[in-house]
């Protein structure tokens, strides 16, 4: 009979210390989540500031010393996160709100600012302006897309704006381009789509963004089959640069022991293979 | 309402960890028997049957097949009544000496078939085979280890589904399999509170002193395990000796089925109540049957719940991959910020690799070598979605029925 009450005695301990390590797990990691947290909030914070003064940058500052300071990449890091969070903080929840107001602040300046960018410097930018709204199911899927598109072609430059958000910059930024409240709603150079659209139709929105992608990626594909050659099995990765393309020719130059050579590939349509150029 | 269910998971996690504890258990003075000393003892098996004439063949043949000394054995047959040709199929075993055939009127229950041949039997021990289930050849003998310790009064077997041939079929698999290890705990705890109708032998002495199989709401293989539980009768539990038996295959007979085991297990619990919570009969009456009461009900919580939290994310994902395909993008740091995980999700976590663990350890004990197959798969989806459909079913009759008692 002891005995009995020694094992249940033990079992009692064994099923405790599950719960703690379990509550204790989780605590740790939201406790980490809560300081993230601030961590955007300051990151944001600090990039608002970045915007102000590249603003005035940009009234003084030549065109090729500005490419690449926008903060688009960033951009999407913060915003994956902010979405993390509102998904699983609930939106309502203040900390979240908050966070979003000052992500929808900085992606208008940053919108302006490319768009000052681009007419100042005469360089075109792609980009879509994508309204949500949380009662509208389909929403969710356009943001799957988006976040699947962005992935797929980097260089767009995607805004999104939760137009539930009690938020006067984002009601004015609506008021500007003047749709019907249906949702989703995408903006996408000066055209306005109210609807679920697929990979396939943002692709045939942008077919600039589409090709440049293809030759990039093909170039990248190049870099493999020229360090694949026998000729090349010592040269490293970084050797190799891409100069341009010409048709299906793809030029690169490769640094072999301080001298650069200028190689080109030509590309099979038919086969999607290269081949070196003689 | 979230702190009630922390303190049924908790009390679930606590029966789960104390069976696997007992489990594991050594229990004091086991004694191997050689092989050449086992002592067989005479036998009597009883096989009821009720329309099974496409099934009772294989049944008695395989009793026939049985590594057993012939003039130790003896077969019962009765047909209770049935309306097909189940007699006329029993005929081929008329000329066998070790086999008797009974035939008598239909009373509605199986316990009266048991009884009238119990009238007829004058063998040291005596079990039940039902005509849906075959035993392997070994079966018998390997009960005898146990018999040879006189305190045993019953020894019941390895229950298996074989040849699953339907999807709920390959759910009962697993489940049975949950159940060997579940079985082998009780041994150990000495609290098996069901002798099931399919191959479990008992002393005739149980009969003769406790008195004959009683109605018991349909369920009279848990009514008599639980009068010997009262009177301190030891059952034990012969993992080697394997019985095949086949479960409903279609979706209407297992809820039947099951709306009469539980409705059966409730009400004789009623009838025994005087066994819960008393310090006499141990962990039976403590944690066994409190909690064997409590769990049919958290079931109905628990696996839905647990298929929600963990199927869930599964379905998004799905959806998504449907909307973009298959991108993945690997790092290997991981950023704490996105994993998002709760209490529960953990919980549900445990809950199913317990799951698979009993099932892994039930199959251990019969020597089944495929330990992880899509029949896991299918229990959590018939504990899901097929269980509370039962349970609510029998709880109401249960809770209805005994109002009327009370009148």
């Amino acid at each position: 009979m002891n005995n009995d009450y020694k094992k249940y005695l033990i079992v009692l301990l064994i099923t405790a210390g599950i719960f703690i390590a379990v509550f204790g797990l989780v605590s740790f990691i939201n406790g980490k989540k809560l300081a993230n947290i601030d961590d955007l909030q300051r990151k944001i914070t600090a990039d608002l500031i970045a915007t102000e003064t590249q603003f005035d940058l940009l009234k003084t500052a030549p065109c090729e010393s500005l490419n690449n300071t926008i903060l688009s990449r960033e951009l999407g890091e913060l915003g994956e996160k902010l979405d993390f969070a509102q998904e699983n903080q609930g939106a309502d929840d203040p900390d979240v709100e908050q966070l979003k107001k000052y992500y929808s602040l900085l992606q208008v300046k940053d919108y302006l600012l490319t768009e000052e960018l681009s007419s100042k410097c005469k360089v075109t930018v792609d980009s879509i302006l994508y309204f949500y709204s949380s009662d509208c199911t389909e929403c969710t899927k356009q943001g799957y897309i988006l976040t699947e598109f962005k992935k797929q072609y980097p260089d767009i430059r995607i805004y999104s704006f939760d137009t539930d958000l009690d938020f006067s910059v984002i009601d004015t930024f609506v008021s500007l381009y003047d749709f019907d409240e249906i949702y989703p709603t995408l903006i996408a150079g000066g055209d306005v789509y109210q609807e679920l659209k697929t990979l396939e139709d943002l692709e045939s929105m942008f077919p600039e963004l589409v090709e440049h992608q293809k030759i990039k990626d093909r170039a990248e594909d190049g870099v493999l089959y020229l360090l694949d050659q026998e000729s090349y099995a010592d040269v490293k990765s970084e050797a190799v640069v891409f100069k341009g393309t010409k048709g299906n020719t793809y030029t690169y130059s490769i640094t072999i022991s301080d001298e650069i050579e200028t190689v080109s590939l030509v590309f099979d349509e038919e086969d999607e293979t290269f081949s070196l150029q003689e | 309402m979230e702190y009630i269910l922390y303190v049924f998971l908790f009390l679930t996690l606590y029966f789960q960890i104390f069976l696997l504890v007992s489990f594991f258990e050594k229990k004091k003075g086991v004694r191997k028997t050689e092989p050449s000393a086992i002592t067989y003892l005479t036998t009597t098996i009883i096989v009821p049957c009720y329309n099974e004439e496409s099934t009772v063949t294989r049944t008695v043949n395989s009793l026939l097949e049985l590594e057993y000394p012939k003039d130790k054995l003896t077969i019962i047959i009765v047909d209770d009544g049935s309306t097909d040709t189940t007699w006329r199929v029993l005929q081929q075993y008329k000329d066998i000496p070790r086999v008797r055939l009974l035939q008598k009127n239909n009373e509605g229950s199986k316990f009266s078939a048991l009884n009238f041949a119990l009238q007829h039997v004058g063998t040291e021990l005596v079990g039940v085979l039902d005509s849906d289930s075959w035993v392997k050849a070994d079966a018998l003998k390997n009960y005898m280890e146990f018999f040879d310790d006189e305190s045993v009064m019953a020894t019941i077997p390895s229950m298996v589904i074989a040849e699953p041939d339907s999807t709920l079929r390959h759910a009962q698999k697993a489940e049975y399999d949950i159940g060997l290890f579940a079985r082998k705990s009780f041994a150990k705890l000495n609290a098996i509170y069901i002798t099931p109708g399919p191959f479990s032998v008992f002393r005739k002495y149980v009969f003769d002193t406790l008195g004959p199989y009683q109605e018991a709401h349909h369920t009279e293989d848990a009514e008599i395990a639980l009068r010997m539980q009262k009177h301190g009768y030891k059952i034990a539990y012969s993992e080697k000796s394997v019985v095949y038996t086949v479960g409903p295959k279609h979706l209407k007979p297992l809820i039947k089925q099951r709306v009469r085991w539980i409705y059966g297990f409730l009400r004789n619990m009623f009838d025994y109540r005087e066994l819960l919570f008393k310090k006499k009969y141990r962990s039976l009456g403590l944690l066994v049957l409190p909690l064997g009461i409590f769990r049919i009900f958290i079931t109905v919580v628990l696996f839905p719940l647990s298929m929600w939290l963990l199927f869930l994310p599964l379905w998004r994902w799905y959806e998504k991959l449907s909307l973009v395909g298959f991108n993945p993008t690997w790092s290997w740091n991981i950023d704490w910020f996105f994993v998002n995980v709760t209490q529960l999700q953990i919980f549900a976590l445990i809950g199913v690799i317990f799951s698979i663990m009993t099932v892994w350890m039930g199959r251990e004990l019969i020597g089944d070598r495929r330990k992880f197959t899509i029949d896991i798969f299918y229990m959590f989806f018939m504990y899901t979605f097929i269980a509370p459909l039962w349970l609510i079913k029998s709880s109401y009759n249960a809770v209805i029925a005994r109002k009327e008692n009370w009148r």
